[in-house]
């Protein structure tokens, strides 16, 4: 079951930092996609599966001192959180290598890709089926391009056969 | 020549469908089952046990968002060169349909529905129906080819896509102009007040940014409001994040849907363990059939009034866990709330509620509480997201004129009032009896 501790786990077996809510809720994702996570349930909303449960807990690991938030502004304007183990150490969690070996693919995409690449994972395993990335692709049109959902499939295609 | 078709509304007074080729096809959208069916779905689900007046159906609130898109879009016409009609019509239609793929008692049953059937949000279910062999798909896709696909674009882009986009989903959109509203003069409270008229007559449109990452791609049109009415959006922001805590987050309502869930949830397990006999309803009927095999069409056959038939059959269920808790929902013996939050809240905030959290967690491991005796609660809400400048997501800011008249500023910005509102929290858990409320009190202790 999964509680506060996980979300410090996630961000440990990141290398010590996480940028980025969606990147936060997308590498949970993949982990309980492919059958390594921690028991958290997704659901699909605006930017794709998203857990609830791990936005709490999020905020509870950050109450309870697991995992500093430090807030940014990009230069458009937009917040965003990054996430930082309370250590500070850089941290290759050698005991945990398979979740440490998904995340490290996932370290090499932007939060868009990951963002695209799970929502087509999704709506592909809730129905859609082989439609999945056209559907993708209505949904989510001001983030697509070409490039953008070659580069989302190549991480579905690693994720699949890196491990 | 089409009749022309009338509405009285509390909250708008007369909502008009004239004879235009649209406005009429919009009629006609009402008139389908599927429509008809938000007459027996509260816009508030159990908030009626709480506040009496708030009886009103998700029916009229849909109208009342589309009378509000419609007056969204006669200013953007108005006002900006080149308006794309069809564009706007897509957005009306939308805001229209959005609520159409709501289930009984809303969020308590999607809530359940997407443990049991389909991990979705209602916005799923309302593209099903747009898109299905449905009477809403049917008409919509008869006003013009691909319509209804248009239609069902509106609502399922993550973020708004033009300014049409942002009268159905934005932080500024037809939805909350009309809820805000509605639920506040439904439910009897008082506050919750912004001058909705005002906020309407200083609309104006503007050109912004937007960008794709470090991208420039081009600017597009967005509403901005005017100077003038820069308390009147203040007092929008401040208003909609009252009610939550005072209406929407109401620990007998919320205590009421937990209870659902948690019958719906054994509902689902008697019947994945073969035993719905059990639970006191016949083989056939609309929520087993629809847990069973989690189709657009029973899903359709479910609204409030079915479930609270169902209560007084399940009321004679075998199964103990679901003749209680249909029992006590039909006579209103809600589980009684312990606030942790509240409780905590100077005595270690967040941190002491995450400790909670935790022993709760291990007790519960230890097997302290049976399985209905303690049902547990979060919720949160942003009072105001602050969207990056261009990005798709500024479309779904709102904008205000900058005191020169020129160039346009995000009200968080300006305002001190919303600058200084903080994301709220809650944190309960709603107990069975007095023996349950005392150990869940007892594992505060010392805390």
């Amino acid at each position: 079951m999964a509680d506060a501790e996980t979300v410090a786990r996630i961000v440990r077996l990141n290398g010590g930092r996480l940028v980025g809510k969606t990147r936060l809720q997308k590498s949970a994702y993949f982990l309980e996609s492919l059958g390594i996570g921690f028991g958290l349930d997704f659901a699909y909303h605006h930017y794709g599966p998203y857990s609830e449960e791990l936005e709490y807990l999020a905020n509870d690991a950050r109450a309870l001192d697991l995992i500093h938030v430090d807030w940014h502004r990009s230069a458009e304007g937009a917040e965003y959180a990054i996430f930082v183990d309370t250590s500070g150490r850089v941290i290759t969690e050698p005991d945990d290598p398979e979740r440490a070996a998904v995340l490290r693919v996932l370290s090499q995409f932007t939060a868009t890709e990951l963002e695209l690449a799970a929502t087509a994972d999704f709506l592909a395993r809730n129905g859609y089926g082989e439609a999945a990335w056209e559907e993708t692709s209505r949904r989510k049109a001001s983030k697509i391009s070409r490039e953008r959902i070659a580069r989302a499939q190549v991480l579905l295609d690693r994720l699949a056969f890196d491990r | 020549m089409p009749k022309r078709q009338r509405i009285r509304d509390p909250i708008h007074d007369l909502i008009e469908f004239g004879p235009s080729d649209f406005e009429q096809m919009a009629w006609g959208l009402l008139e389908t089952p599927e429509f008809q069916r938000l007459r027996r779905i509260r816009q508030l689900g159990f908030s009626e046990l709480v506040f009496p007046g708030a009886t009103h159906s998700r029916f009229a609130h849909s109208v009342g968002v589309f009378h509000t898109a419609r007056q969204l879009a006669g200013h953007i016409g108005a006002k900006l060169a080149g308006a794309d009609e069809k564009r706007a019509e897509a957005a009306m239609a939308a805001a229209l349909v959005h609520d159409l793929g709501h289930g009984p008692f809303s969020h308590a049953f999607e809530t359940a529905a997407k443990k049991l059937v389909k991990k979705v949000r209602h916005e799923e279910w309302t593209i099903d129906i747009i898109r299905g062999d449905t009477n809403v798909g049917r008409i919509l896709a008869g006003h013009r080819p691909g319509f209804h696909e248009e239609v069902a674009q509106v609502i399922a882009a993550d973020t708004p896509q033009d300014i049409y986009g942002s009268i159905v989903s934005s932080q500024f959109d037809a939805d909350r102009l009309d809820y805000v509203r509605r639920d506040r003069v439904m439910c009897g409270v008082h506050h919750g007040v912004f001058d909705c008229s005002w906020l309407l007559a200083n609309l104006e449109v503007d050109e912004i940014p937007l960008a794709r990452d470090d991208e420039p791609i081009g600017t597009v049109p967005a509403l901005v409001l005017g100077r003038k009415a820069f308390q009147a959006a203040e007092a929008y922001v401040l208003g909609l994040f009252h009610l939550y805590f005072t209406v929407y987050f109401h620990k007998a309502t919320r205590s009421a849907e937990k209870m659902l869930m948690a019958l719906l949830l054994r509902l689902g397990e008697l019947v994945q363990d073969g035993k719905s006999t059990d639970c006191g309803l016949r083989g056939d009927h609309p929520i087993l059939m629809f847990i069973k095999h989690g189709s657009l069409d029973y899903y359709l056959r479910l609204d409030d009034f079915v479930v609270w038939a169902s209560f007084e059959e399940m009321a004679t269920a075998r199964d103990p866990i679901i003749r209680e808790l249909a029992t006590r929902l039909t006579e209103r013996k809600l589980y009684k709330a312990i606030d942790i939050t509240a409780l905590l809240d100077h005595r270690g905030g967040a941190a002491a509620t995450a400790r909670f959290k935790a022993k709760l967690a291990e007790a519960k491991k230890a097997g302290t509480f049976g399985p209905i005796d303690l049902l547990e609660d979060s919720a949160t809400r942003n009072p105001y997201k602050r969207r990056g400048f261009e990005t798709p997501e500024s479309l779904s800011k709102v904008l205000i004129r900058l005191s020169d008249g020129t160039g346009y500023e995000d009200l968080r910005e300006c305002s001190r009032v919303v600058e200084a509102l903080e994301e709220g929290t809650i944190f309960r858990v709603y107990v069975r009896d007095n023996e349950t409320r005392d150990k869940a009190n007892r594992l505060m202790e010392g805390m």
